[in-house]
This record gives structure tokens, sequence and C-alpha cells, in this order.
């Protein structure tokens, strides 16, 4: 029998193995203004890195869940995440992307905000305001009500009463420690960060991130290009993995294909000046983490997405990036670039342009997923009312949020649904 | 040939080129390129993109010899979803200037204003071009092509599928 789940836009069909969702979904106003009301104002949003706010008055600026933020360091190292607009009038304060203050000024009246700590340092008027007007703090900078960072990824959440971000991550926690641990010195996010809008509903590009199923279709001439760059063989047919629902809607797909990783899985295109240097890493991992432990970081690729919008590619290259519809049929996209702090130039060079190969709006796959978006939401707009299909692998008794499955199976983006049907309605489970 | 170039030389060749990438004939446009040649597109939104270096930072494209062949091979497919049917393209190049030589070549700057057709809308990519060319015979070659964006974000353009 088919259940209708709360919010009524995911039908699950555990009988016949149909997980369906809604197409309105994807174009309906009155659901994105429920994703806004809900998932960006309730779940843990990633906010940047701590590389990127490395000394004390560091700042990036960039806008998370619909709101305009500053997160920047102090004197004593610790991260500060506040609404980037003036107590006084509301105007937007500081207009750079990142850089170092000690203070900032709202250009309209010239009131003046220590960096570090949000606090009115000036007000720019002799007269007019009594003694104490800020005793309590009300005009210092607003800041987000919850800040928390696990292994230097840091989170939003303006839910004061949100769980704690450890216990939001469930068991995607372990997957953000493959990558914490791929370097003794830290990881860092590399200079040219990347902002793009496109054509598509969000979660068409959420979707996307950690599904597996379509890259021999659709990314056929990439493969073709990755078969005569590294081995000459078939290496669609060299796959193999799982997917797996992580809890809370986090997912993520494992994989193990040779097609080149700084860390560390050397490949002939690197040249022979890098293989003893990729191999040095690889031992060091063995030596820090065990040989298991290393082999799964070194030779094996990840997909995994943190619920809503945290996308952590850990393939080719390593990127990071976080998605925001911008309207119902459009999203945007803030694309980063990851390494190992402190790598040789070589390996990080060689990391940049096998990174290249693939992601990025010059890759040679990303362009034709973006494509992808804008054929799904065509057909999503201009076809009456319809159900996708997130039915692969599906076994009749699974528990959405924990499926496990093959890696071209759809298991983790079940759990992605589900979590979104339960933060929708405001069910404690999903049937 | 031999001797320094001449802007009208060199406008010509630049003309010539954007005339190849807008008519899709792109092998013939990679055998613009010195076999040591590079396509490079910095980041958007940086301070100098002409100094900046695709070992250090994230670029949009940075093609040696051999990529930009894999990429026109690519481009050429209609597997490349991205380019499939081909967007109509116009490179419109101007303010050409010869900047002097080194022992690389001629450098070069351009304008460009570059158009993009695809399901009856109009995308714009704008900025500045930086060569480095070489003589070949009776023509120019590429040794370096830097096309630096005039943009903060790829917004709305979103990816850069085709050939600047």
């Amino acid at each position: 029998m088919t259940s209708n789940t709360q919010t009524g836009f995911v039908k699950v069909d555990r009988e016949r193995r149909r997980f369906r969702v809604d197409r309105r979904t994807y174009s309906d106003p009155a659901v994105l203004f429920r994703e806004r009301d809900t998932l960006f104002r309730r779940c843990w949003l990633y906010v940047g890195h701590g590389s990127e706010i490395a000394r004390p008055g560091d700042f990036v600026t960039r806008t998370i869940g619909g709101y305009d933020l500053i997160l920047s360091r102090d004197r004593s190292g610790v991260a500060h995440a506040f609404f980037n607009s003036c107590t006084h009038r509301g105007s937007t304060i500081c207009r750079e992307p990142s850089g170092n203050a000690r203070v900032l000024t709202c250009p309209y009246h010239g009131w003046v905000f220590d960096a570090q700590t949000g606090k009115l340092r000036d007000q720019a008027a002799k007269s007019g305001y009594p003694d104490g007007f800020n005793s309590d703090g009300a005009y210092d900078l607003r800041k987000v009500p919850r800040l928390e960072s696990y292994r230097d990824f840091h989170f939003v959440n303006y839910d004061p009463d949100a769980v704690s971000l450890v216990e939001y991550l469930a068991g995607a926690a372990e997957y953000l420690d493959l990558v914490a641990d791929q370097s003794d010195a830290g990881m860092e996010i590399i200079a040219g960060g990347q902002e793009l809008h496109t054509s598509g509903n969000w979660k068409l590009l959420i979707e996307n991130s950690y599904d597996a199923y379509h890259g021999p279709t659709l990314h056929r001439s990439y493969f073709e290009f990755l078969d005569t760059r590294v081995s000459g063989q078939n290496m669609v047919a060299t796959q193999k993995g799982y997917g797996l629902g992580l809890g809370n809607g986090h997912g993520v797909f494992e994989i193990e294909l040779k097609s080149g990783r700084p860390v560390a899985q050397w490949i002939p295109p690197f040249g022979e000046e890098a293989r003893p240097r990729i191999e040095g890493i690889k031992q060091e991992l063995v030596e820090r983490l065990g040989a298991e432990r290393a082999e799964r970081i070194a030779e094996h690729q990840r997909n995994l997405i943190i619920f809503p919008n945290l996308v952590i590619n850990d393939n080719i290259g390593l990127s990071v990036r976080t998605v925001y519809p911008q309207g119902p049929d459009k999203l945007m996209a803030y694309v980063w670039a990851m390494g190992t702090r402190n790598e040789d130039p070589l390996l990080r060079k060689i990391r940049l342009d096998n990174y290249l190969t693939f992601v990025g709006p010059g890759g040679f796959a990303t362009p034709d997923d973006f494509e992808a978006f804008a054929l799904c939401q065509r057909g999503n707009d201009f076809t009456p009312p319809a159900w996708s299909d997130i039915s692969k692998g599906m076994a009749p008794d699974e528990d959405l949020l924990h499926a496990k499955g093959d890696f071209t199976d759809e298991a983790q983006m079940r759990g992605w649904w589900a979590q979104w049907d339960r933060m929708l309605s405001g069910a404690e489970r999903l049937e | 040939m031999s001797g320094p170039m001449t802007r009208e030389e060199v406008e010509r060749f630049l003309y010539r080129e954007a005339r190849l990438l807008d008519e899709w004939r792109l092998p013939e446009w990679e055998q613009l390129f010195t076999e040591d040649g590079r396509y490079l597109v910095p980041p958007v939104g940086i301070e100098n993109a002409l100094a900046a270096d695709p070992a250090t930072m994230l670029f949009l494209v940075a093609d040696d010899r051999a990529r930009i062949r894999q990429r026109v091979l690519r481009l050429m497919k209609k597997s490349a979803h991205a380019e499939y049917p081909h967007s109509r393209t116009r490179h419109v190049v101007s303010n050409v200037e010869l900047l002097g030589e080194d022992a690389t070549g001629t450098k070069v700057t351009a304008y460009f204003s570059t158009y993009r057709v695809r399901r009856r809308e109009v995308i714009v990519y704008m900025g500045q071009l930086f060569y480095t060319l070489v003589r070949a015979g009776d023509s120019l070659a590429i040794r370096e092509k830097r096309a630096c964006l005039d943009l903060d974000a790829l917004m709305p353009q979103g990816t850069l599928a085709f050939i600047l």
C-alpha cells in the first residue's frame, strides 16, 4: 500500500518498492517559502572553513540561508558570525568579500563596530544620545544565534534551540573526519572560490551532487577523456562502492576509482617526480591512522551531503559547495577547492589540474550537470504535474534515513527526502 | 615573415580566431596554438588576474596544449550536453594593443564581449584578453591566451561551457 507522508509531497509504496517525489516541490513558490521557514531557519548551515579566517581580524562575508553574514575571528582566536547590517538603520556595513579589519564602519552615518567582537565603538555624533545608550549592548552588531564548528568546518544555526552541531551531524561526522584527517597540518580553502548562479531549483544541484547513477550517461564525454588520460581501459566498469544514509538526512556514496588523488593515489599523468611524494603521503597516513583507514582516505572517493545543503565531493579533487534557492527555478552555489595546509607546491599544482578536468564552470563534466538542471526544470515547469522517481535499490523494509545500497542506487537520496519531509511537516517520522 | 608584429597583423589574426570560434571550427582553432600553448581563464573577482597562477589558485580553465585538444574533442561530441546543440556565439574583439616583446613572444591585450545564445536567452561574457603571440611561418601562433572576465560571480552565466 502507498502511504502519503505528512507533507503529501513524498509518496512511499513499500510493497511495490516505489519512492516518489511530487515535482511541484521544484517549482511551487509555496514550497520554497516553507523550505526557507524550516530548512534554512532550523538546520545547521555551513558558513565557512577556519582557514579562511586564519588570523585575528580576518573576516569573510557571504549570504547564508538568505541572510548576509560576516564571519570573523577575534584576538583570542574565537570565530564569530554577525549579521552584516548596521544596528542603526540597517545598511550593509561590510562590502568586501574578505579582508582583515580592526573596526567596521557603516558608510551611512558612520557607526563604528569592533570587527572582532561586534561591540559598538562610536556613533560619529557628539550629541543626542544619553549616557549609557548602549549599556545593554542592544546596538552591538547582532550575532547569529548559534555558531559551532566541527574539525574546522564552521556552521551557523538561526534557531537558538537547535541541537548541537555534533549531534546534528550524526553519521556524517565520521565522513568529515575522512576529509580533516588527510593531513596532520590541517586542511585549507584554496584561493579562487566561486559563486555560480544558474537555472534550476536548488534541490536539483543538491541531488546531482551525490547521485552516482548519472555518471556514465550524462558524463560519457568525461569518462572517454578519463579512459585516454589514465589507462586506456573502460574506467566506468572499474567503479565499485556503496551509497548510505547517515541519519538526519545526511548521505554519502563511496567508490573506488583510479582517477588519481594528491592524497594519495598516484596515476601516470601526475608524472614520475610526483610519484614518491604521493607514496610518501600515503605512508604517512598509514603510520598516523593505520593501514585500513589510510587505504580508505587515499584510494576511495566520497560524495557527501550534509543536510540540507553542504556538499563535500572528495573525488578527483576536493570541493566544498553549498547551494541556495534564488526563487523556485533559480539557484546559486558557493564552490571552493580544498587542499592540505602547507601542501607541496607540485602536489598543489597537480591537485588543481586534476580538479579542473571534471569540476567547475569550465570543467569537462560540471557544465553538463548544469545543463541537466535546466532540462529538468523545463520538464517540471512545462509538463502537467507528475512524480519524480527515487526508488533505485529500495528495499521493502528499509529505514529511509539509514538505508544502504549500491553506489549507483538512490538510498542516500531517499534519506535526504525523508528528512526534508520531516522538516517541512514538523513530523517526527516520515510515515 | 619576420620582424616585429604590427597591430594590423595581430588584429587580422585575432579576428580570424574569433570567427573560427563562432563558426565552431574548433579543430582549426586548436591549430592556432603552439605545442606549448596554454588557454587560461583565471578566477573572477580577483585583484590581478594577469598575474594569477593556476598552480596556486583555482582557475575556471587552465589548459595546456593536450588539454586544449581534449576540450575541443569533447565540445565536438553530441555527448557534451552543455553545448549540444551548439549555442550561437559572437566573439567581439576590440581595443587591441601591442604591449611589447620578451623572450616568450609578443604581448598583446584586447577587450572582449562574447555573447552566447542558448534556449532564447542571451548571456554576455566580457573582459580583457592577454595573449602571448609568436611567429609561425606566414602566420602567428598563440603561446598563451588568458581571458580575464570582468565579473565578481558567474551570475547569470553559471558555467563556461564554450571557449572564450
